[in-house]
């Protein structure tokens, strides 16, 4: 798919494609936060999987089916490409899309997973970060957009959930 | 003929306004996502996203922002 064009994300085909190639995935980034009670824009869809040749062979297969290419160039992914990356950043026909690793504990897949709530996207079920899950990822972010998305997602839940992020909280 | 000082809230020290106006608004927004499931926030804001991206492309297209303009 050519790149010259930014298209909008569209999560509704990348949740079609992610569960009929099998992959595990949580909807991270924009959607889990409009999900969460802040409705705003964004420009891609996030998606966090685990590790492992299974979720490595699914992710290969999800980008089939999206006609999924590398974003800085186009390149049509490999094996081998998805399975040293961390990160891998896509153009495809349902927009711009983020694949993930998980972190440490409590920003791992498991952890986010069993955080995640269970929703419909486009009639297809979907796991979408929870709100514990996303003030961890917004915190250690904390760029400008992150920062706005905790102030009003605090200012809609009142007091937020903060669990301790190693490297980010001195006490872990 | 006297003319009325013009009105507005464009020009420093009407901060307290714009902090009622602000509010007004933020509550609405509260309000309506409060009204939604999951789903139906998911579905509202990939609408918004798409028309959002569009506009922005369309602002590319025409050169009156750099591309990198989407990544910033």
């Amino acid at each position: 798919m050519s790149q010259d064009e930014p298209s909008g994300p569209d999560l509704d085909g990348v949740v079609a494609a992610a569960n009929a190639a099998g992959l595990q995935y949580v909807v991270i980034g924009g959607f889990s936060v409009m999900a969460n009670g802040f409705l705003r824009a964004t420009k891609d869809s996030d998606l966090l999987v685990p590790d492992g040749k299974e979720t490595d062979a699914a992710i290969l297969r999800f980008f089939d089916r999206i006609e999924a290419t590398r974003l800085r160039d186009d390149k049509v992914l490999t094996a081998d490409d998805i399975a040293d990356a961390h990160h891998l950043r896509v153009a495809s026909r349902h927009g711009i899309i983020d694949v993930m690793r998980g972190g440490l504990p409590p920003l791992d897949y498991d952890t986010v997973a069993e955080d995640a709530i269970e929703v419909e996207v486009g009639s297809q079920p979907a796991r979408v970060a929870g709100l514990r899950s996303i003030v961890g990822f917004k915190r250690l972010a904390s760029r400008p957009q992150d920062r706005r998305d905790l102030e009003e997602l605090e200012a809609f839940h009142g007091k937020l959930p903060i669990e301790p992020i190693p490297g980010l909280d001195a006490d872990t | 003929m006297s003319t009325q000082p013009r009105k507005t809230l464009l020009e420093p020290g009407h901060e307290a306004e714009w902090a009622v106006l602000n509010r007004e608004k933020r509550e609405y927004h509260q309000r309506t996502a409060r009204a939604m499931t999951p789903s139906e926030r998911i579905a509202r804001g990939q609408k918004l996203s798409q028309q959002a991206v569009k506009l922005l492309a369309a602002t590319i297209r025409s050169g009156h922002v750099p591309r990198r303009a989407f990544w910033s």
